[in-house]
């Protein structure tokens, strides 16, 4: 009996270890080895193919700035169709059919208010553009730069520069809006992390971080060593603005944090690799912050140019650019009504300030630098001294 | 010689079980409730098979009061016949709130089948289109969109079709299609409640009292993805939405259901109590509810859900309809929204870390990106 119930162990024995040896045989061979630390670049892979996905963001990019070079024939004294530029921001009627394009801009914009102030935006543009008018206080039209009679900028009557306003505001309302509010907003601590989606390599909630890197335009390897913004083969739009932050000589610099945001992007989409959700949310802080402060400051360096400029034309391109900047703050909803995960770091009431002294509704051909001064102060201060 | 041979193929039984159990548990994969909870996942089905059946027949009786009144303010259209038709429609409508997080996308048959919440409830109804259909007499329903059928399209019947009640009896009276619309409306909305029963109390809904797996198909992960679901869709489509929370901030009351009757608020925070009721049984004494499974798996996350349900509760009594003055109105709008971000905490909660616990797949398809 002591026999049989030995030789029933071992049988037990080698049973139990059979299964245990085959099982961790089969695991063995689909686990790869646990990556410990996060990469260098944006990349990131599974079973060697990437993950990274965000065309439809690189396609909206190339959209708008399909646009920004249709608006730029007015900056020669030329003309643009309303019709036109408002089928390109819906894609319609074949505005990209030669690109491809099956995204747009319109159904993105924060609100179907701002669809619709951007469609007046273009009325406004293209109305003015062929009128024919030399721009000067109270008459809308070309104003060339001085010394280039065949370059410059078309204002409205008040000396507002349309193509900035819709170029600026539409970074916020479509590229920054998506960014904080909606890929990195709440909904993704909710995202399937789990499950690698139907005929993909993401989960949800990796495939929905990258979108939301793809709407800032910055390289996936940026370095401090970029100092070009225009290399549009690099960075675009809000990556144009971080690599002027960047290198700025001014007095809004904001050395490295073309560095700073991708490493930023890299910690959070690795935190969510490694399921590490609080990892994943202080990376998406750094993110909106740094989002914000970027917004902010390029505002201000364009405030502070205006107070500098002899040049009129020039004088009211910066204003109006920096009016563009300070309407794409709006991107990021100030209050409990926002869906970002983070709240903002300014009051967007005192930007709204900043925007009666130096806006949409004041006439700017007759703005003082005392006026530039004062908003550069509200708008400094909205920040509370976290700008 | 021959006791001695059975003994050694016996001595060798263990290896061979052992194998078989090996090959089988290897091969196939199937995913499983956790294991390290000892509750028994069937009475947890049983326990919501039978909480759907008391639950439709609830919203059924609801349902028939509502439609004797309805179908005597349609005969007889009057003010008094009206008023008392609402009153029982919007207790009729508060009650059908609490059947939407047992939509399985299974069982339902009309048209092309999946789920039936869009076929009774997709809101707002499309006014201008069943207007037109009034006049044009068009009142064969078969070929109506979702939007222009079910509880939403009678509550636009009942209460947008007038400027006021004097004005909506008026329609009725002036318009025998408008009536005869209504009356189909509630025929089909009761043959839908009455296909819905019937599979919760018949044969076909019988596998929550068998099968105990968490593979697609399987109760759990049906009855988990249509609660969660449900949630979402209240958070964002009823609350969200019409909060303006994706337009900027801006609010869209149009998108709100219950717009017509000014019952927002009050059809929302219905639905809010039934979803909790499902999540963590409530008034609906369940012999084992999903909370208490959740909790023997993970008591910690079992406990935080409960005590974000209770953060949630309290904001409620803040808000009251119509939705209309919430949004106007600087507290009551800063309510709604936190109100909406406590849900919201809800989310990765019962989304992600719950479903994770239970070995259960989301399957269905939300923002999936672009």
């Amino acid at each position: 009996m002591k026999y049989n119930i030995s030789k029933l162990s071992l049988s037990l024995v080698a049973a139990t270890a059979i299964l245990f040896t085959s099982c961790k045989d089969d695991d063995t061979t689909e686990t790869p080895a646990p990556v410990t630390s996060a990469p260098e670049t944006y990349s990131f892979e599974r079973n060697g193919e990437t993950t990274v996905a965000y065309s439809g963001q690189e396609d909206r990019i190339a959209m708008l700035n399909a646009i920004g070079r249709e608006l730029a024939e007015v900056n020669s004294g030329g003309s643009v169709d309303a019709q036109t530029l408002k089928d390109m921001f819906a894609n319609e009627n074949g505005a990209f059919s030669s690109e491809g394009y099956t995204k747009d801009l319109k159904s993105k914009c924060a609100s179907s208010a701002d669809q619709a102030f951007y469609e007046e935006q273009f009325d406004i543009i293209a109305n003015i553009s062929q009128a024919g008018q030399t721009a000067s206080n109270g008459t809308a039209g070309f104003l060339a730069k001085e010394g280039s009679p065949q370059n410059g900028y078309l204002f409205d009557e008040n000396g507002v520069e349309p193509r900035q306003i819709i170029l600026k505001g539409l970074m916020g309302s479509v590229f920054y809006y998506r960014t904080v509010e909606d890929y990195l907003g709440v909904a993704i601590t909710g995202d399937d992390n789990e499950t690698i989606q139907e005929g993909k390599n993401y989960t949800q909630m990796e495939h929905h971080y990258d979108e939301a890197f793809g709407y800032v335009g910055i390289a996936t390897d940026l370095t401090n060593s970029d100092t070009d913004p225009k290399d549009q083969t690099r960075v675009n739009f809000w990556g144009e603005y971080i690599v002027k932050r960047h290198i700025a000589d001014d007095s809004y610099p904001m050395p490295g944090i073309n560095e700073m945001m991708l490493d930023a992007f890299i910690d959070g989409r690795f935190a969510i690799v490694q399921k590490d959700y609080e990892a994943r949310d202080a990376a998406i802080q750094r993110v909106v912050n740094m989002m914000e402060r970027v917004c902010a400051n390029n505002a201000l360096s364009y405030l502070e140019d205006a107070k500098d400029d002899t040049d009129p034309s020039v004088k009211l391109h910066h204003l109006s650019e920096a009016i563009g900047f300070m309407i794409a703050m709006r991107g990021h909803i100030d209050g409990a009504a926002s869906e970002a995960m983070f709240p903002r770091l300014s009051d967007q009431s005192m930007v709204d300030e900043a925007l009666a002294i130096i806006g949409l509704n004041t006439n700017l051909w007759e703005v003082s630098n005392t006026d530039i001064d004062n908003a550069i102060s509200k708008l400094e201060d909205a920040f509370g001294g976290n700008l | 010689m021959k006791n001695i041979l059975i003994t050694n193929w016996m001595r060798w039984i263990p290896v061979y079980v052992s194998a078989l159990v090996f090959l089988v548990s290897c091969e196939e994969e199937k995913p499983e409730a956790n294991i390290a909870c000892n509750l028994d996942l069937t009475q947890l089905q049983t326990s919501y098979r039978s909480l759907a059946q008391e639950s439709f027949s609830q919203v059924s009786t609801a349902f028939s009061t509502a439609s004797a009144s309805i179908n005597q303010f349609a005969q007889s259209p009057s003010e008094t016949a009206l008023a008392t038709a609402q009153n029982d429609f919007i207790a009729a409508y508060a009650s059908f709130q609490k059947i939407q997080g047992l939509d399985l996308g299974t069982g339902f048959t009309v048209r092309n089948g999946g789920f039936y919440t869009p076929w009774l409830n997709s809101f707002p109804a499309d006014s201008s289109a069943l207007v037109d259909k009034v006049n044009a007499g068009n009142t064969d329903l078969s070929q109506f969109p979702q939007n222009q059928l079910g509880y939403s399209a009678v509550e636009f019947l009942l209460f947008g079709t007038g400027a006021d009640n004097a004005a909506i009896a008026s329609y009725f009276s002036n318009n025998s299609s408008a009536a005869t619309l209504l009356i189909n409306q509630l025929a089909y909305i009761q043959s839908i409640l009455d296909e819905m029963s019937a599979y919760w109390n018949g044969d076909a809904s019988a596998f929550f009292t068998e099968s105990a797996g968490t593979a697609q198909g399987d109760p759990l992960p049906l009855l988990v993805n249509a609660m969660v679901k449900d949630f979402e869709t209240l958070k964002n489509f009823k609350l969200k939405a019409p909060a303006g929370r994706y337009n900027g901030g801006i609010p869209e009351l149009d998108l709100a259901e219950g717009r017509y009757a000014n019952q927002t608020i009050n059809l929302a925070n219905a639905h809010y109590d039934a979803s909790r009721a499902l999540f963590l049984d409530g008034a609906n004494n369940l012999d084992l509810s999903l909370i208490e499974y959740v909790s023997c798996v993970d008591s910690d996350l079992g406990t935080r859900i409960q005590a974000q349900f209770k953060i949630v509760d309290g904001f409620w009594m803040q808000l009251s309809d119509p939705l209309s003055e919430v949004v106007e109105d600087d507290a009551q709008f800063e309510a709604l929204n936190t109100l909406i971000n406590e849900m919201q905490k809800l989310t990765p909660l019962i989304k992600r870390e719950l479903t994770s616990e239970l070995n259960v797949q989301i399957s269905f398809q939300d923002n999936d990106g672009d």
